[in-house]
């Protein structure tokens, strides 16, 4: 609603006089309006609409960049029973590798860009210290207040912190976003929406998968242009006649003696696709999505090998291939508690004896289309069965013969 | 301190309760200064509780003193025992629930026991004292305290019965990533509910024993011969994976997991899926978030001898800081270090280490309260010396060797033949028997100072003058007579708690005013409802004057209301 008002600070905007925007003094604009949503000061307190039902968006009620005590963020991160619900069903899905969104969010038009950060390159070998699902050394005195010097274990977290796309997510990013456009033929990107505390980047950054959002549809808005005018241009031109209330005078018992009018683009017009759009939006994204998951990680093992040493030793030599696109773990998550480290694990046969290499050993994350060679040594004749990988990677098996 | 009672009268009053404890008999003993003269709750301040130990403290301090002392449970821990919440004041001056109140807890951190005992023994101080202190007796009628002696149970449990548990509680954790859970942690390989360390003769190990102790390993110096090597803590390879221990029960850390600058596991080790993952720091969330009177909290730790306040990362992230705020806080601590020997005042990012998550920052930042965390014990109180801190001197000449288990032979099925041994789980971070009852009382006198400090509101000045046309000026200045603020300076930013209300009652409010300057008459008038005046915050030591134009009317009350700050109420003659 809008209130005609010469201490406002909205004018019409100069190309379409519909829509209400900030006047803009350095163009020697003044505005003559004030404008509110629809409603009354319902409690006295001078403010409108300021604690309708409910409150906290899902979108902003996430981990990542959470906005402490933010608009609709809610108590705390993940406060309301939706956001349990959702999340706690991908943490206990080990299985994930790849989350997809219809959302405000977008990654596909405009793939996300790895920035310069000062201080977040890590080993990539470490792991989470072993033995640490026990804490520490019973009896282990700590001296009275001394602690490693200043800044030393201070920094110690927080290098690990990182805010922007890790480069080998993406150029995997860049990649589907390519696809996108390749796939679905739409073209541009929608204007990037950052909201704090959002699923996108959670999944991303707190989730450690590939994580892809887009809105599916969105108007063109040409630079500096004001995007309700975009949005009303494009309305006309594709004949969406049901997206604006013109503004009509009403009676406003908070603004008695002055012309109130209530008005405007229908409430989520502008972030919902029309409804004949939507049968070939879902084709189109469909295909997408089949298409991304035949990217997933997928395990082999290559050139295995056994050599006769002599002296009834042989050495059993093979690749584990990842002949996957996608990582077997996004880079981001590759440091993430919740998600699993792939193994590979020997089994011999009675009476084989291993004389070089483990029994079982982590794995390193590979990238897509890389591998990872291991080799034993064993005393004795007989099968050896190998198993490879994660839950998240799918789990290999093969077997050899040393004779 | 004067006796309010008689003990005549003390006596015969605790007859009628048919409480579980005996009262002691006067002819045998006469009364030691600070202390309660006939508890009528009996407890060993020498000992460490079990779960049940608890339990059945805490129920019988409800039936001992049921006009003081309310006990309830906001939820569960992961196994199912609950969480006790003791609240304790005088009920019959008032609502509790509307009284400034601070909250105490122990035993985040599973072996961190003795904050549990600290816990109890300021809930049973402040009932044992009530009628025979003044000091005491009034605050209880001031203030409420919230205590909940242990918020992880489950380890403690485990603590007492079984080994050594982990830092968090129990819900099984992934801590090696391969898919199974809480597979391969500590094995007690000889039974005595302990996690020894293993040595191993080997010539060329880098260890020998000390000559004046030989309980003690001492690494030698390059070039020097070695006895022994060191194969870290008692256990097995149980699922074969090549790594000893690397996935025991547990994982993760309770005090990692608060809703405020929180971070996820490869930022913060011991993180777990997002804040309040773990069901015993939801239930004191439950409990807290209905309990906004709270104006301060103590969550005690072990160990170091040190105060700690926030913030916990540098900057502090979200949470707000005002000069006045550190210098009450500052304040606040540094009477901690003179309480509490041995401890001192640390800032957790600065001279420690940065904590995203933690339960103080929460405190502060999201529920704007004043917060400490005691590091419980520390070397110093071994010799009361700083110089020498010789834990196994002191387990010799005061403990008589009884915290520590004597290295013992033992066939390990990787290892071969070993010894294990070393100080017990009850060793180190523990206050031993003697002295838990000495540093609880200090502690618990810091956190009853807490309290004392929160606000304290009063009405005085009010005064009645008539203006013309039989309208009347009524003005009243309140009061704030501690050091807290009804406000800390998150509160104010982020509106965590409403303002404090001043509200006139009787006639009609024409207009209603703060004045911010007497003497020049500067005010700033509130145009909406008048009768009912907001006050952003009542700084501690600090007064607010307030004026009001009332139409009609004769008996004027003024009323102040605070959720942080309680209430106070004035009326005219």
């Amino acid at each position: 609603m809008r209130i005609s008002d010469p201490a406002g600070i909205y004018t019409e905007n100069g190309d379409d006089k519909r829509i209400m925007v900030p006047a803009d003094i350095s163009k020697g604009q003044t505005g003559s309006f004030s404008v509110y949503s629809e409603g009354i000061d319902n409690d006295k307190d001078g403010k409108f609409n300021e604690d309708g039902p409910g409150g906290v968006n899902f979108n902003r009620n996430l981990t990542f960049n959470y906005e402490e005590h933010g608009t609709n963020a809610g108590l705390y991160p993940v406060s309301e029973a939706e956001s349990k619900a959702v999340l706690d069903f991908l943490f206990d899905h080990y299985n994930i590798y790849a989350t997809f969104a219809f959302g405000p969010q977008d990654n596909l038009g405009q793939p996300m860009k790895s920035a310069e950060r000062p201080g977040t390159t890590q080993p990539s070998s470490q792991d989470q210290s072993p033995g640490m699902g026990q804490g520490f050394q019973q009896g282990q005195f700590p001296p009275m207040g001394q602690f490693p010097p200043q800044g030393q274990m201070r920094m110690m977290n927080q290098e690990r912190r990182f805010t922007s796309i890790l480069r080998s997510d993406e150029a995997i990013n860049k990649l589907v976003s390519g696809k996108y456009h390749e796939i679905t033929g739409i073209k541009g990107a929608p204007p990037a929406q950052s909201t704090r505390g959002n699923f996108m980047e959670w999944a991303y950054f707190h989730y450690g998968r590939y994580s892809f959002s887009t809105p599916a549809w969105w108007y063109p808005v040409e630079k500096e242009q004001n995007p309700e005018v975009a949005f009303l241009k494009y309305a006309a031109e594709n004949k969406m006649d049901d997206v604006f209330i013109p503004w009509t005078e009403i009676k406003h018992p908070d603004f008695p003696g002055k012309k109130v009018e209530a008005g405007g683009i229908k409430p989520f017009a502008m972030i919902n696709p029309p409804p004949d759009k939507i049968d070939d939006l879902i084709s189109k994204n469909y295909k997408f999505i089949v298409a991304v998951a035949g990217m997933h990680p997928e395990l082999e093992f290559l050139d295995v090998k056994v050599e006769n040493q002599g002296d009834n030793i042989f050495r059993l030599s093979l690749k584990v291939h990842n002949k996957g696109v996608f990582a077997t773990c996004a880079e981001a998550g590759e440091r993430n508690m919740w998600t699993r480290l792939m193994r590979i694990s020997i089994e011999t046969a009675n009476k084989q004896q291993l004389l070089s290499g483990a029994k079982v050993q982590r794995m390193q994350r590979l990238e897509g289309d890389k591998s990872s060679e291991f080799s034993w040594l064993i005393m004795g004749k007989g099968t050896i069965n190998i198993t490879a990988g994660a839950v998240n990677t799918g789990i290999i098996t093969t077997s050899a013969d040393l004779k | 301190m004067k006796k309010i009672f008689v003990k005549s009268i003390f006596l015969s009053l605790f007859v009628l309760l048919s409480s579980a404890a005996l009262p002691q008999d006067d002819a045998l003993f006469f009364d030691a200064a600070g202390t309660p003269s006939n508890p009528k709750v009996q407890v060993s301040w020498n000992k460490y509780h079990t779960y049940a130990g608890i339990t059945d403290f805490c129920k019988k301090l409800e039936e001992a003193y049921p006009d003081l002392v309310t006990l309830s449970s906001p939820g569960k821990s992961f196994q199912g025992r609950n969480i006790h919440v003791v609240t304790i004041s005088d009920k019959k001056s008032g609502d509790p629930d509307r009284k400034p109140g601070f909250w105490i807890d122990g035993n985040i951190h599973s072996i961190e026991l003795q904050g549990t005992e600290m816990a109890m023994y300021t809930a049973w101080y402040l009932c044992e004292m009530f009628d025979e202190n003044t000091f005491i007796n009034q605050l209880l009628k001031d203030k409420v305290f919230y205590i909940a002696p242990t918020i992880n149970p489950d380890s403690r449990e485990y603590f007492a019965n079984i080994g050594v548990p982990p830092r968090s509680g129990l819900m099984p954790y992934d801590n090696d990533r391969d898919g199974k859970f809480d597979e391969d942690g500590y094995d007690d390989m000889n039974g005595d509910k302990n996690i020894s360390q293993i040595r191993r003769k080997n010539p060329d190990g880098a260890f020998i024993t000390d000559i004046k102790d030989p309980r003690r390993m001492i690494r030698v110096s390059p070039g020097e011969k070695g006895e022994y090597e060191m194969l870290g803590m008692e256990g097995i390879d149980n699922d074969g994976d090549g790594m000893f221990n690397e996935d025991g029960p547990g994982g993760y850390d309770g005090n990692r997991d608060w809703g405020f600058n929180w971070e996820p596991n490869y930022v913060q080790s011991g993180a777990h899926k997002y804040p309040f993952s773990q069901p015993e720091n939801q239930a004191v969330l439950t409990f807290i978030t209905k309990h906004r009177n709270i104006t301060g909290a103590q969550s005690f730790h072990n160990s170091g001898g040190m105060i700690l306040r926030g913030p916990s990362i540098q900057g502090g992230g979200a949470e707000a800081y005002s000069s006045s705020d550190d210098a009450v806080i500052d304040a606040i601590g540094k009477k901690g270090e003179l309480m509490i020997a041995g401890y001192r005042l640390v800032t957790i990012w600065k001279d420690m280490y940065t904590v995203y998550g933690g339960e103080l920052d929460w405190w502060h930042g999201a529920m704007g309260c004043f917060v400490f965390s005691n590091e419980l014990w520390n070397s110093y109180l071994m010799f009361y010396d700083t110089a020498n801190t010789d834990q196994y001197e002191f387990d010799k000449l005061l403990l008589f060797e009884d915290s520590f288990i004597p290295w013992q032979k033992m066939n390990h099925p990787v290892y071969g033949e070993v010894e294990i041994g070393g100080f017990s789980k009850m060793a180190g971070r523990l206050h031993p028997g003697f002295m838990l009852e000495t540093d609880a009382h200090r502690n618990a006198a810091f956190c009853i100072y807490n309290s004392y400090q929160s606000p304290k509101l009063e009405i005085k000045d009010l005064k009645v003058t008539k203006l013309e046309g039989g309208l009347k000026e009524v003005t009243a200045t309140v009061v704030n007579r501690r050091m807290l603020p009804t406000h800390s300076a998150s509160n104010i930013k982020y509106k965590i708690d409403p303002p404090d209300y001043a509200f006139l009652d009787g006639g009609t409010v024409i207009a209603g005013m703060v004045v911010e300057n007497k003497d020049l008459n500067t005010t700033t008038e509130q145009k909406k409802n008048p009768q009912r005046l907001e006050l952003p915050n009542i700084y501690g030591y600090q007064q607010v004057n307030l004026k009001w134009i009332v139409k009609g009317g004769s008996k004027y009350t003024i009323r102040v209301e605070s959720v942080k700050g309680g209430q106070a109420t004035a009326q005219t003659e």
